[in-house]
Order: structure tokens, then sequence, then C-alpha cells
């Protein structure tokens, strides 16, 4: 059989037990079992015990449900809510106000939360009320919210850059830091558009009358240290080489339950509910990881991914007509897949021909996040969408009208990432 | 990918109910609700404990420039214990991820028929995972594998999670599947109505 052949049974095969609605974590590791008994017999399961142990047994996978347990211990216990009522005396005296606030909000959220959908959920969660109470435009409100929440796996940490690293065995904390000045530039680009759409239309954002005396301005401004203390701690240990990123992950839930603990947040019940989130979480996405690299592990075994390398060598492709290849199928495949989905499936793939492509592989790590976070604010599959939806009670139509403006920013900033590749690649190489 | 909110496309806790949904138990689901709620509570210790080695190895490392030495090697393997101890009780809570795209549109009738395929399919993916970590749990006996950190741990200890937690996740599906057999039946009984 040829490997073409192999290509489209395994690919086929796999494509059909996801859509038609399998729990991914079976499907993919399922594939992968039934490619190897395909193509090189029953044998080639016999490492299968090995590939599982070793896929899973590392300290670098460690960081996840660390940092998951740490962005579940500061929404449950309502911290991250005093931090938005900080932020806002800060932030909404710029054009949009609160939209303002959601933004930088979630951009602030992001540094402690590598999950999209936790940060879309939490400053949503505080925010809608305030927006609907002020008559904010309920399209603009949405809209900030559902793309801010996308910064969350940017900024780091980030959840998706921790299972791309894992499966392309790169620097977690490089990736880090290449995706720290584009998640920084994105919010500053939605704040600007924000903030010209609200000086042109004022009625979008009306103007906060409520006068803040200068001391209560002063401990709002306050309230947000210990926050960016926290930021700083988990950030900058990673930065400067004093913490690996599960250490600072470990930090940073230490200093996350000492915080609950000082703002008198911490009961039984947050800790429990924040640990029961963390195991919901991150119990699926280490298995959805294992059999990620169960599937790495066939197409290596198979040949396919080899095949595949050299016949896209073949095709002397230059970088930037790969590159086009790659934002086009995953804006065609995130009509039919999740993001998390894509990363798993599609980096074994793509990730041998990088090399001969002269493409960086932290650089196209960043590309990858920002064409998931794309994904996250399109339909059907936009999973920030149905979060903005279910929280503000809003039509969906509403909220995907209310981020239109941000796909258009996103696909100029991706345009901005392949010309200057130096956004993402600065702050690693300064490490 | 973490989820944690109902979506028409990927289906999550809240939307399915697990523990909150009232509904009948066999004996037999009971005895799988009470095993994965067992696993839960032991993987929610796990978490504590690896944020505590953690955090203690990286402040004793930068402040008294003393280390635990064995940190990367349990902490690694607490991973796998938590992912596996997890995993049943993400199953229950219907907190795994999955496309519906297709699913939702099918009748109750081929939606209960296709759910029981998938738990069967899951089931046998289940018992390969079992099967090949029972014989990588002998192997490591049999050749008296220990690990290479000063604990020196004989390998076979940490690797029995995966037979353990396996095990519970079968049970987990199995209930999963007598669950999906009763409402393909009330279904059937309905004449196969959404």
């Amino acid at each position: 059989m040829s490997w073409g052949m192999e290509f489209a049974i395994f690919g086929g095969f796999l494509l059909v037990m996801i859509l038609s609605g399998m729990w991914l974590p079976f499907a993919i590791g399922l594939g992968a079992v039934i490619s190897l008994v395909v193509t090189n017999g029953i044998s080639s399961l016999n490492a299968l015990g090995f590939v599982m142990w070793g896929s899973v047994n590392s300290i670098t996978l460690a960081a996840i449900p660390l940092f998951v347990f740490m962005a579940e211990l500061l929404s449950r216990s309502g911290i991250s809510a005093r931090f938005y009522q900080g932020l806002s005396v800060v932030v909404r005296r710029l054009p949009g106000g609160l939209l303002q606030t959601n933004i930088a909000g979630c951009a602030l959220f992001a540094a402690i939360s590598g999950s999209s959908i936790a940060t879309a959920a939490s400053i949503g969660r505080v925010a809608m009320p305030q927006l609907d109470a002020r008559n904010y435009n309920a399209k603009m409100a949405c809209g900030s919210i559902a793309a801010g929440g996308t910064l969350g796996i940017l900024i780091p940490p980030s959840i998706t850059l921790i299972i791309y690293g894992t499966l392309t065995e790169l620097s977690i904390a490089q990736l880090f830091m290449a995706g720290m000045v584009p998640g920084i530039l994105l919010a500053l680009f939605f704040m600007i558009y924000t903030g010209i759409r609200c000086s042109l239309n004022p009625s979008l954002a009306p103007r906060d009358e409520e006068v803040v005396d200068r001391g209560q301005a002063v401990r709002s401004l306050l309230g947000l240290l210990p926050f960016i203390g926290l930021i700083f701690v988990v950030l900058g240990g990673i930065y400067f080489g004093i913490a690996t990123p599960s250490e600072a992950a470990a930090l940073g839930a230490s200093l996350s339950l000492l915080l609950c603990a000082g703002f008198r947040a911490l009961s039984w019940k947050v800790l429990y509910d924040a640990l029961e989130g963390t195991i919901r979480i991150s119990a699926s996405l280490i298995f959805i990881i294992m059999a990620a690299i169960l599937f790495s592990y066939s197409i290596e075994i198979t040949g396919i991914g080899r095949a595949l390398a050299e016949s896209v060598e073949s095709l002397q492709l230059t970088s930037f007509e790969f590159i086009a290849f790659i934002v086009i199928l995953f804006a065609v495949l995130g009509c039919v897949l999740d993001g998390g989905a894509m990363v798993v499936l599609m980096t074994p793939i793509f990730f041998p021909m990088l090399a001969s492509l002269g493409v960086d592989p932290i650089w196209f790590g960043v590309l990858i996040v920002v064409l998931v976070e794309f994904g996250m604010l399109t339909p059907p599959f936009g999973l920030n969408l149905f979060v903005v939806n279910s929280i503000s009670g809003r039509s969906l139509g509403t909220v995907v009208a209310g981020c239109i403006p941000y796909y258009v920013i996103m696909l100029a900033f991706i345009v901005l990432l392949a010309l200057f590749p130096a956004i993402a690649l600065w702050l690693p190489s300064q490490m | 990918m973490a989820q944690d909110k109902p979506s028409p496309s990927v289906s999550l806790a809240e939307v399915e109910g697990g523990y909150t949904a009232a509904e009948y138990r066999s004996g037999f689901e009971r005895f799988s609700d009470a095993l994965t709620k067992l696993s839960v509570w032991l993987a929610m210790g796990i978490i504590l404990l690896m944020t505590g080695i953690v955090a203690v190895d990286l402040v004793m490392r930068n402040l008294a420039n003393q280390s635990l030495m064995i940190v990367d090697e349990v902490v690694g393997q607490l991973t796998v214990a938590m992912a596996f101890l997890g995993i049943s009780y993400g199953l229950r809570r219907h907190a795994l991820l999955r496309v519906e795209l297709i699913y939702r549109r099918l009748s109750a009738k081929a939606g209960a028929v296709v759910r029981i395929c998938f738990d069967l399919a899951s089931l046998f993916y289940t018992v390969l995972v079992i099967w090949f970590g029972i014989r990588l749990v002998d192997s490591s006996m049999r050749l008296e594998v220990v690990s290479l950190s000063l604990l020196q741990t004989p390998m076979w200890i940490p690797q029995m999670v995966i037979p353990v937690g396996g095990g519970i996740l079968i049970l987990a599906l199995v209930a999963e599947l007598m669950r999906d057999t009763r409402r393909l039946v009330a279904v059937w009984r309905e004449g196969g109505r959404r």
C-alpha cells in the first residue's frame, strides 16, 4: 500500500471518528493504534506501554495542572473580580471606558491563566453586569470580551504552547517568551481599535459619571499590586531563568493560595472547586496529549510523516507559500475542528517540514497559537463565542457581529507577524 | 483547549449533568461512581502534593542552595498518576472534548446508537492501554528496572497507575454503556423522537 493510500485511510478514519462525536482522547488514540496495526502489524504495538508512559511522565507537563490550578484559585475565590474593579479605575478614563478595561483585564488575566476560555469566562462574569448596567453597546461589549479572552493562550503562560512544546520538544520557556510581545501588541491593537471606534461614536460606550476620589483611586491601584506582583514572579522567574515553567506554575499556585488567604477569600469550598476544576480540565488534556504522542509515533513508524515531508519538499514551496497554506488550512479546519484538536493533529504532520523550508519552529508555534485564537472566535467552533453567549445572555449573532472587527485585526496581525518574525523571536533571543 | 463552559458544539459537564443528574443508578454504577470519587480525591491530593514539592524545591534551591534532587522524577510520575486517576471523573462529568457537529443533528435513536458505538470503541482502546500498561509493569518487574535518581524507585510501582487508573476508567465506561443502553431503550419505546 502506498503512503498516500495509508494516509488517506488513516486520516479519513480519524476524521470520521472525530467528526461523528467520539471523545477526542479515545478517537485520536484509537486512530493511532489502528494505523500502526494496519501498516506494521500487531507487533508494532509492543512499544505502546513505553510510549504512553514516556509521553506523559514529564515534569514539563506538570505545568498544565499547576497553571490551571493557579487560575482556578484566583477565579473561584473572586480575586479576579477585585482585580477587575481596581483595573477599571485606571483604564476606564480612556475612550471606550469599561470596554478598554475588558481588554486590558483579559491581557493581564492571561498572564496568570493559560486558557482562553478561562480568561473570557473570568473577566466576562465580572464585566457583563457592569456593562449592562451602564448601557454599553451589546455588540462591542461581547466582542471585547470574546476577543480579549483569546489572549489567554498567547500571553504566557499558555496551555496551547505547552502542548506544542511537548509535541515538538522545544523549550517551553522560549515559546512563552515568544508569545509575550505578540500578545501585548495584539491587546494594544484591540484597545486602539476600541478607542477610535468609541471616539467616533461615543454612544457605544457611555461616559462614566461616577466620581472617584483620590483615596479610592489609590486604594484601587494598591489592590492591583498583589496581582501584578504574582504575574511578575511567575513570568519574571521564567524569563530570568530562575524557574522552569513548571516551577513558576507551582510557585504561582502557592502564592495564589496565600493571596486568597490574605484576602480572606480561601474556604474549603473554594479549594475543592478549584481542585475539581483543575482535575476535570487537566486529566482530559493530558490524556489528549498522550493520544497525540501515540499519533505522532504512528506517523513516524508508518513513514507517513517522512513521505509527506518529502513530497512537500518536492513541490519546492517557498516558506511564504507554506505559511499561506497553513493559514488557509487552519481557517478551513477551524470550521470543523476545535483549536486544541488542530494543534495536536497538525503539529506532528507539519513540524518535520519546517527545517527544510527555513521556518523557525518557535515562530511557527506562535503563528499556530494566533490561528487557534482566530478559531476561538469563528463559528461554529469558536468556544469563546459560546462562553460570552452564555455569560451575557445575548444571541450568538450579536456576539459574532461584535467579533467581526477583531477578525480583521487578527488577520492583519498574522500578516505583520509573517513580515516581521522578530515580533515573536526578539524576546526569546534575549534570554 | 481546556473547557469549562457549555457550547452547542462541545459536550461539557454542565450540558449533560454528570453527578448532578437525578437518575436511576444500578448497584454497579454506584460502585463505579464511588471508585471514581475516590480516585478524584486522590488526584486532588496529588495536585496539592505537586504544588508543594515543586515550590519547596524552587525556594530551597534559590535561597539555601539545596535541592530535594528527586523532584523531576517524582513530579513526572505524579503527573501520570493525576491523569490516570482523574480521567474517569472527566468522563463521568462528560467533560472530555468531543466535536458534536454531526452528532447533534442525529435523531434521538441514531444518537443513542452512536453513543453506544463510541462507548464500545473507547472501551476497546482502554483495554489496549491497560493490557500494554500491564506488560510494561511486568517487564519492569522482571528486569528490576529502577529510576536513575537517588530514590532508585522500582519503576513498576509508579507504572501500576496505568492498570489501576485504566481499570477505574473501564468501570466508568461500562457504567456509561449501561446508561446509554437504558437511554436507547427509552427512546426506542418513545419512537425515536428528540
